[in-house]
């Protein structure tokens, strides 16, 4: 039985002034599936995942997550859809003025879904499954390496046991073994929560080996869109040129002023 | 016609930025008033601006009050006036000096820290963090930073009134030779309440003002260090001239037929 689907975004155009980020951009995501979004920089591929949030506002175009139109509802309604989805940012973004306890626990503390007294423990239980241990409860974000940053960062993403999980360029900036780890440790929250997931990357390998689809976004729209396992064997130019990381090609390299 | 553009571009840019700051105001202020309320972040912020801004305030009052008696010693002597020293400290320091050279001090100290906390926060995406999980930062972020500002100003200026006060006593009756129990009386004799509500009143404003500066800049800015400097500047910069604009409107309001 096809899955249903859970995020579906139609015809959505975006610009920063003259510039044109994403052009008529269409993309469905399947309840339960590891959508990953390809592309170089300044393809538009953090403002897909912030539009989808709420973050910026789209010129033109739908957004719906579960059948429900997203774009221009009231700030109760986006702060209900925000509370079923988690989000790895590219840095972490880690409040550096709270422990990591408070940091873990953040949302569920906002949402007044546990006290202050249960965080310690519960933030104990949550890093377990990034494979933390609760040495680093009472530490600064500052005090950590920007590895053990990122697992802080998924612990918070999946401590509200989130529908939806965006993931930002999980494994930028890492070295390969903590990248591959920070692959491993997605793959398996993913499938310990069920969670829909969207992530964007330009890492083949992280893309390859954590997702069920792959898109590749090229000049605001998705020109590829197909398995992780087909990336390989289709004779897709943009997907030839991206994976091969050719300068000839349909992707043309633009000087950015 | 190419030279009406720079200036076209400047008022537009005018009425942006002035939209923008209306808009941020509101904001700001409806969400004081608004459940839910963080108390924990508005003490800590009570305590970061009012307390530790009480040695650096304590310490202008004093040098403005022994500087504003020698002064007046100075100057009034050659009509044989000395005795209206006491006065001319009680008003100036009351009236003027306190609210003015306190928000000044403070509008360094507490408008460059907000602006840098919260800019650094906005370049490191801890503010999209926040509303990622559910928490809205002009909520969480400025209100409780405007409130602190409005309330903990009026205790500060109250401090450095009766330190500034006591400066002048100082110098009076330690270098000049006045007489201690005349002093005092003379200055309970000169100060009124107006004096002294009017005063309060602009630490409020100002601590509104300062606040609000840090919180607006800090929010709009980008661009990474570069801009959290810039941001910095600014609301040092603007705060301080609001200070001083709003000081004149706040007297003329007070003391005008």
């Amino acid at each position: 039985m096809s899955r249903p689907i859970k995020i579906s975004m139609q015809g959505v155009c975006k610009s920063f002034g003259q510039k044109r980020v994403l052009d008529n951009l269409n993309l469905d995501i399947k309840t339960g599936q590891s959508m990953v979004i390809i592309g170089g920089s300044g393809t538009g591929k953090s403002v897909t995942i912030k539009c989808i949030q709420g973050l910026l506002t789209p010129d033109s175009g739908s957004i719906l997550i579960d059948d429900q139109e997203t774009l221009g509802i009231s700030d109760s309604k986006r702060e209900n859809i925000n509370r079923q989805i988690g989000m790895l940012f590219q840095g972490a973004a880690l409040f550096d003025s709270l422990p990591v306890w408070e940091n873990v626990c953040f949302g569920l503390l906002a949402e007044g879904e546990i006290s202050r007294n249960d965080a310690p423990d519960i933030a104990a239980e949550k890093l377990a499954l990034v494979g933390l241990s609760s040495d680093v409860l009472l530490k600064s974000p500052a005090d950590l390496s920007g590895g053990m940053q990122k697992r802080v960062g998924l612990a918070r993403a999946i401590a509200g046991n989130p529908e939806i999980i965006f993931f930002d360029e999980p494994t930028t900036g890492l070295d390969p073994i903590m990248a591959d780890l920070i692959n491993n440790l997605i793959q398996d929250v993913n499938k310990e929560i069920g969670a829909t997931a969207l992530t964007i990357t330009h890492d083949m390998q992280s893309a390859k080996k954590i997702g069920d689809r792959i898109a590749l976004l090229y000049a605001g729209n998705i020109v590829w869109v197909g398995d992780a396992s087909d990336i390989d064997h289709t004779d897709n130019p943009y997907i030839e040129q991206f994976i091969n990381g050719a300068t000839t090609g349909p992707i043309k390299i633009v000087a950015r002023n | 016609m190419n030279f009406l553009q720079p200036i076209g571009r400047v008022f537009l840019e005018f009425f942006a930025t002035a939209g923008r700051l209306t808009l941020f105001t509101f904001s700001g202020v409806s969400h004081i008033v608004r459940p839910p309320f963080y108390y924990r972040i508005i003490l800590k912020q009570m305590i970061d601006i009012g307390f530790y801004s009480l040695p650096v305030v304590g310490l202008t009052a004093v040098f403005a009050g022994m500087v504003l008696a020698l002064q007046s010693y100075t100057g009034f002597s050659r009509f044989q006036a000395e005795g209206a020293i006491a006065n001319v400290v009680v008003i100036s320091i009351t009236r003027e000096l306190g609210p003015v050279l306190a928000g000044l001090m403070v509008a360094g100290r507490i408008g460059a820290s907000v602006a840098a906390e919260i800019g650094t926060m906005r370049v490191t995406e801890q503010i999209d963090a926040l509303t990622t999980l559910s928490t809205n930062p002009m909520k969480y972020l400025v209100a409780p930073r405007l409130l602190a500002g409005i309330l903990m100003f009026p205790l500060l200026v109250a401090v450095a009134d009766s330190i500034g006060i006591f400066g002048g006593y100082i110098v009076a009756v330690y270098k000049l030779g006045f007489n201690s129990s005349n002093y005092i009386q003379n200055t309970w004799d000169f100060m009124t309440l107006a004096d002294f509500v009017s005063g309060i009143v602009k630490a409020a404003v100002f601590g509104f003002l300062v606040s609000l500066m840090g919180c607006y800049h800090g929010y709009h800015s980008k661009g990474g260090a570069q801009g959290v400097g810039m941001a910095t500047t600014n609301a040092v910069v603007s705060a301080s001239i609001l200070i001083l604009s709003f000081d004149y409107i706040i007297t003329e309001l007070f003391f005008t037929q």
